[in-house]
């Protein structure tokens, strides 16, 4: 009975210890290797390999004076500080003939990764030549150099060249051109998690020990510290010297600093507080930028901020201006191109102003002939496409998002729900011009269900995306005169030209 | 067989890149960590992960403005000329442009005291041999200029941040390149 017991608990342990197991496994795997959009890595590859290409063009201005074998660092002597130790510079090898040479492929290298081409090859040349360069001038380097070393590294680890790239770019129009259908959703790499999720711990190093180390010292303690930062002419670009009148407040940024710094590490990792911590940072550097003329520091540390960023989100705000943009340059064009040159007597339209507005009688038939001109020159659906709302229900969030920034991108309104519930709260409150069901992840009566409800709220046009094993229900929606169904997989641009061919044929044309 | 091969391949990848996850991390935080005063215990913990950190540029020790944020220093230069005053200079200088060159100059004078005697030897002398040959000269110069930052209460009296006081000059040494061999290449360093 005891050996039972025994036994019996034995096994419960061993099935607590191994479910606490598996639980750390999966937080390690969901915290390193949850797949990512690598958009935000695009952004801060494009600053930082701007700011690679800027602190190359200023070593143009001396390159001779520094990286001379007998400039201000001479070789002989760096090359004597790295014997027996595990450094690279590719500038230990290159004779002074070489200089010019290889700084210039090095421009060309770092504007190529800043524009985000070829990025593979490139973003490991950056990292490389970030390296040499600060290697080689050991007495010249400051926190810049170490902190555009740290970026270039995680970026070269990183699918960088995924977004805001040429080679996004490129791929795209290669797609179109061999006729390729591209993905529902943007691509997310377990690489790009890595890589944002190692510039985030070593920001929190950074400031940590930046915190830490000066607890060492006693004028942080006191507050002089930072009065001792901005009386330091060296370093001053704007006189701040009326602060000895209000000593106050520099003491106050002295504790604030060091709070700030030390605590970083463990407040940026709480969502609500993520983005004080984060505008506090941003505005302690672009106080070393204004103040201490560190520009380059300062930036290139905010610029690192954005690996905290969801780049989801951001996307979402990317579509949305882009189209809220699309529609205010159609809508300028068609108004610029229908102003009339000469005011004639026409119609009055009575306002209630003072000064009723005047719509002349010539300009009517010329508005319409510039609107039919313009949807020659312009792509007809983009002008048509900003009056038609569609509503897409899609369980899957990837199908859902990449769905709703594609109609948005083509200057649609676009809304995206999860479920049917959700969708009839929405179409409850607002009319919209077509639904698209994706029907991936239903059952196939759930699916007849849900296109069967919505049809009830009035005649909408309704495109349904079935997926493998949902065509035999395709002859139950053709008996529905507004329903339109569509095999999956099916291209985005496909099922937009779906959607509009649909709404043309319910009186609804998109098209001319 | 081979997907049984592959399971275990991707497994094993699996665990080698979460190990070498897990030791960057040390390596990153370590090395500011191990920056005296440190433990023996910190120290060793700096030499395992040195040689990780010196290949990939990452042994910093993040230590900016402190412990203490101090005196700035300057490193000034005099040729003597015969019949005439000498020239002098200082560097860094504020008319050095673009900002991020003026810091590269400012860090040669302030970083150069960090190494061993032997470099900055080496260092003094190719800022020596620098100006020289910008000036066509065999003879110069150089000194250590520690410049302190003025107090709330100097300012509040009605002092300046550059006020002689603050100001203390200790004369490194004197260089001749007369005899040199390693006489300044005429077209290296001309551009200052």
């Amino acid at each position: 009975m005891k050996e039972q017991l025994g036994t019996s608990s034995l096994i419960s342990v061993l099935t607590t210890v191994r479910r606490c197991v598996d639980q750390i496994v999966a937080a390690w795997h969901r915290f390193w290797f949850d797949p990512l959009d690598p958009l935000m890595l695009g952004i801060i590859r494009l600053l930082t390999g701007w700011m690679l290409f800027y602190n190359l063009l200023t070593w143009s201005l001396r390159l001779e004076t520094f990286f001379g074998r007998n400039g201000v660092q001479p070789l002989e002597t760096v090359k004597r500080l790295y014997e027996s130790r595990y450094v690279f510079s590719f500038w230990l090898w290159i004779d002074d003939q070489y200089l010019w040479p290889v700084h210039i492929g090095c421009i060309v290298v770092a504007a190529l990764f800043c524009m985000g081409a070829a990025t593979r090859v490139t973003s490991i040349l950056a990292f490389l030549i970030t390296i040499s360069y600060s290697q080689r001038v050991p007495v010249a380097n400051f926190g810049f150099d170490q902190i555009l070393g740290m970026m270039c590294l995680y970026l070269a680890l990183s699918p960088c060249g995924a977004a805001i790239s040429a080679d996004s770019l490129i791929r795209k129009w290669w797609h179109r051109r061999k006729g390729l259908t591209q993905g529902v959703a943007p691509v997310r790499f377990a690489s790009a998690r890595m890589a944002s999720r190692l510039i985030q711990l070593h920001l929190c190093a950074i400031y940590f020990w930046s915190g830490f180390s000066k607890l060492k010292g006693t004028t942080w303690w006191t507050g002089e510290a930072m009065w001792n930062v901005v009386a330091n002419q060296e370093y001053q670009t704007l006189d701040l010297t009326w602060m000895a009148w209000t000593p106050w407040l520099p003491f106050l940024i002295a504790h604030v600093t060091i709070a700030w710094e030390a605590f970083f590490i463990v407040l940026v990792w709480n969502r609500r507080l993520r983005p004080f911590v984060l505008a506090m940072g941003t505005m302690m550097h672009f106080g070393i930028g204004a103040f201490l003329g560190m520009w380059t520091f300062g930036l290139i540390m905010t610029f690192a901020y954005l690996s905290f960023a969801d780049p989801e989100i951001w996307r979402t705000r990317f579509a949305q201006m882009h189209a809220r943009f699309t529609r205010r340059v159609l809508a300028a064009s068609i108004a610029v191109k229908a102003e009339p040159k000469e005011p004639v007597h026409g119609i009055v339209i009575t306002t209630g102003d003072p000064q009723p507005a005047s719509l002349p009688i010539s300009a009517v038939p010329a508005l319409t002939a510039e609107l039919q001109l313009s949807r020659k020159h312009v792509s007809s659906v983009q002008i048509a496409a900003s009056m038609c709302s569609v509503l897409v229900i899609a369980i899957d969030v990837h199908h859902r998002s990449s769905l709703r920034e594609h109609f948005r991108a083509h200057a649609f309104d676009c809304r995206a729900v999860d479920c049917g519930d959700r969708a009839m709260h929405l179409l409850h409150r607002q009319q919209y011009s077509a639904i698209v069901v994706h029907g991936s992840g239903y059952f196939q009566t759930d699916l007849l269900g849900l296109v069967s409800d919505v049809l009830d709220y009035g005649n909408v046009p309704v495109l349904v995306l079935l997926a493998g094993g949902q065509n035999s229900i395709a002859s139950h929606f053709s008996q529905m005169p507004v329903v339109e169904c569509r095999l999956l997989p099916a291209s985005l641009r496909e099922i937009r030209n779906s959607v509009e061919s649909l709404l043309a044929r319910c009186g609804n044309p998109v098209t001319e | 067989m081979v997907v049984g091969l592959r399971k275990m391949l991707c497994k094993a990848g699996y665990a080698v890149l979460s190990l070498w996850l897990a030791f960057h991390v040390f390596a990153v935080f370590i090395s500011p960590a191990a920056m005296p005063p440190a433990s023996p215990l910190l120290e060793d913990g700096y030499r395992f992960a040195l040689p990780y950190n010196e290949a990939l540029f990452l042994n910093h020790g993040y230590h900016y403005f402190a412990p203490d944020p101090g005196a700035s220093t300057l490193i000034a230069w005099e040729i003597p000329r015969d019949g005439d005053a000498p020239a002098v200079g200082r560097f860094p200088d504020v008319s050095i442009h673009p900002r991020l060159l003026y810091h590269r100059y400012f860090m040669l004078a302030e970083n150069v005291w960090a190494f061993d005697d032997e470099t900055q030897q080496d260092m003094l002398k190719a800022y020596a041999r620098h100006f020289a040959g910008h000036f066509g000269a065999d003879r110069i110069s150089l000194s250590r200029i520690s410049h302190e930052p003025s107090s709330i209460l100097r300012l509040q009296a009605g002092g300046k941040l550059d006020d002689p006081e603050t100001f203390q000059k200790d004369l490194l040494g004197d260089f001749d390149f007369s005899a040199d061999p390693d006489e300044p290449d005429s077209t290296v360093a001309r551009n200052f």
